[in-house]
């Protein structure tokens, strides 16, 4: 199941582009390099060259079972434009900021949103918390990227209407421009985490409210159910009724939810990554769509897709061990 | 006679609804005695589940205890603070509830629910002795110890009533109050749940409300049997009382309306609808129904009166002033 998915993804990216646009990424780079005047004689030979070594000048389909082949032999090939950096090599130094942007920003948008969703529908829930809901409600139709363009408005740009202490976070990037550093010290751990502040906010922002809302409905569900009413009535402690009682049980959707609403967190970061400038996988894929760079495309939508169907094959796998009611042959 | 287990007195539950006030249960008076088997019968919505979540304190918004007392031991439970309250529920009161089908927590093991209970009633005990302790309470009811490590999904409805009455019977309370322990499964296993809740409650001396609408039932497991009719409590006997010489309109129509498999006499309901309880009409709330009614029932609410079985109807009214 999981490796159909990854194929019958991977063979509509391969097409989708070739079918759309007939563009030559190679010819391309070569006009750009002869217009800075790097390269003045012989394109056309270099062009075919190059076409040959990577396959481009045969028949679509034999390009496909090509690129099959070696993908399935775990080689992601070459980047055109970035040339001879290897595909796989690009993007293995761009995964942890997106892993880390994306496990951060879902793993506390989820626990932050499932608690207030929870508390939201138990009796005696704290006001604070029920004017949250709204702003958090009206947070979650806005887009990340809108999200991330307004947080960036207003946390990283300097206005008139700041006061002194305004907190001001850094615009773009994973670190700090002058900052020159080699290793993970202390030190860069930090400015890296300050820099993703703003990335991992416009993602929890509006993520909160999504969670919130589906743990409130099904938590007025589970609180209805005999076995709280019986928890209650056996005179359990209100905390442990709340929790193991009530949230454990309202939890399983949630968990369902979260492994479909996976592609789309993922394909949101994408887009706020671009904008703050963040070196992660969708920075790369935005600058190799920019340039054409089929393989580089490839390699990066074929990473994303086994991260989306491997979270989602994780947490598939996961469920028989939170719902015993799952469990074959118990 | 010693001083009751439980005493209620004018015990009143509203439901404040957009439509007005629903008087669920309006001013019932019972006392039970040590040990004592009390059945509370009556049609749906007379109150008597209503009544049996007042003892708990466990009614929901929008309901409310609007007055009363309730008394278990001399404390009124009524004037407890919530934190007090929770340690009463399932320690001196306990509740077997209706439908066990999912009364207990489908994803943890029955272990771990027997032992919450046991936890958060400051039971704090090494695993062993924990251990024990379970041990002896599924032996009490007839379950095997192997329950322990079994999920809910994997019993049978019959068994997991038996473990609801393990957890009621875990702090050996005061009052077991059964909520129709028995209306989800079939007459053989009901039979032997019944029994099961007979032998326990008479090993730890515990008196026992079981609500219900199966006089059938009523007849083999009460003592007394209150018949409740539109949030009141309209007829208090003796189960013998009861049956051989039901005072009340409404008791002997209920009694009547008992399926007769000796004889060939047809089935019989009774006619008409309770009133609605966001407006009784004044007088006697059975009267509409009531093959027997007189002027006065449409002006007086009659007085539960009598001693020892009491009633409340103004065709005993003058009998029993007399």
């Amino acid at each position: 199941m999981f490796l159909l998915v990854v194929w019958l993804a991977t063979t509509v990216i391969f097409f989708l582009p070739r079918i759309a646009s007939d563009r030559n990424p190679v010819r391309e780079r070569l006009v750009m390099m002869a217009a800075t005047g790097n390269l003045a004689t012989g394109m056309e030979k270099v062009v075919e060259a190059y076409e040959r070594e990577y396959g481009l000048d045969q028949p679509l389909y034999l390009q496909y079972v090509r690129y099959l082949s070696s993908v399935l032999r775990g080689d992601l090939n070459v980047s055109l434009i970035n040339y001879p950096t290897r595909v796989w090599d690009m993007i293995k130094q761009r995964m942890p900021y997106t892993l880390g942007l994306v496990g951060i920003s879902v793993l506390v948008a989820f626990a932050l949103g499932s608690l207030s969703g929870a508390t939201l529908a138990w009796p005696g829930a704290p006001r604070w918390l029920k004017g949250a809901l709204p702003v958090f409600l009206t947070l979650s139709p806005i887009p990340y990227f809108m999200l991330a363009l307004l947080l960036m408005f207003v946390f990283a740009v300097r206005h008139q209407w700041q006061p002194d202490w305004w907190p001001l976070l850094p615009l773009a990037g994973a670190t700090s421009v002058t900052a020159v550093y080699d290793g993970w010290d202390i030190e860069r751990v930090l400015d890296t985490i300050k820099h993703s502040i703003l990335p991992a906010l416009s993602i929890i922002l509006s993520q909160i409210g999504f969670w919130a809302l589906g743990m409130r409905g099904m938590m007025v569900t589970t609180a209805g159910e005999d076995y709280v009413t019986l928890a209650q009535m056996r005179g359990l402690r209100p905390g442990r009724v709340f929790g193991l009682y009530g949230m454990r049980n309202a939890t399983l959707p949630q968990l369902t939810s979260l492994a479909l609403a996976m592609s789309l967190i993922f394909s949101g970061v994408i887009l706020v990554e671009v904008i703050y400038r963040y070196p992660g996988m969708g920075t790369l894929l935005y600058n190799a769509i920019a340039g054409f760079d089929y393989f580089v495309i490839y390699g990066v939508v074929l990473v994303l897709i086994v991260m989306v169907a491997a979270s989602t094959f994780i947490l598939d796998i996961a469920y028989p061990f939170i719902d015993p009611r799952v469990r074959r042959g118990a | 006679m010693s001083e009751p287990v439980l005493s209620i007195r004018d015990l009143r539950v509203y439901f404040n609804i957009r439509a007005g006030t629903v008087r669920a249960v309006d001013g019932v008076d019972l006392d039970i005695e040590e040990g004592e088997k009390l059945g509370l019968v009556g049609e749906s919505g007379s109150g008597k589940t209503t009544t049996a979540l007042a003892i708990m304190r466990m009614i929901k918004p929008p309901g409310e205890i609007a007055g009363g007392t309730v008394t278990l031991d001399g404390r009124d439970l009524i004037s407890l603070t919530e934190p007090e309250m929770r340690a009463v529920r399932g320690n001196d009161v306990a509740m077997v509830p209706q439908a066990a089908m999912n009364a207990l927590n489908p994803v943890r093991r029955i272990r771990s629910q027997m032992v919450d209970g046991l936890r958060d009633h400051g039971v704090n005990e090494s695993r062993e002795r924990l251990q024990e302790r379970l041990n002896t309470l599924m032996a009490q009811v007839g379950l095997n110890s192997n329950v322990l490590n079994l999920f809910p999904h994997e019993l049978s409805g019959g068994m997991k009533q038996r473990v609801t009455i393990a957890m009621a019977i875990s702090h050996k309370p005061r009052l077991i109050l059964a909520d129709e322990p028995t209306s989800a499964l079939d007459v053989v296993v009901q039979r032997q749940v019944m029994e099961t809740l007979e032998d326990v409650r008479a090993e730890i001396g515990a008196a026992v409300i079981l609500v219900g609408h199966d006089m059938g039932l009523m007849a083999q497991f009460a003592d007394r049997i209150g018949v409740m009719y539109a949030g009141k409590l309209v007829e208090l006997a003796t189960v013998q009382q009861i049956f051989a010489n039901p005072r009340h309109p409404y008791t002997r129509l209920l009694i009547s309306s008992l399926p007769d498999t000796a004889g060939k006499r047809k089935l019989q309901g009774i006619p008409g609808l309770p009133p609605s309880l966001l407006a009784v009409p004044p007088g006697c709330p059975f009267m509409p129904r009531c093959p027997e009614a007189m002027p006065i029932c449409g002006e007086e609410i009659p007085q539960l009166l009598g001693d020892p079985d009491l009633v409340s109807c103004h065709l005993h009214s003058e009998v029993v002033a007399a």
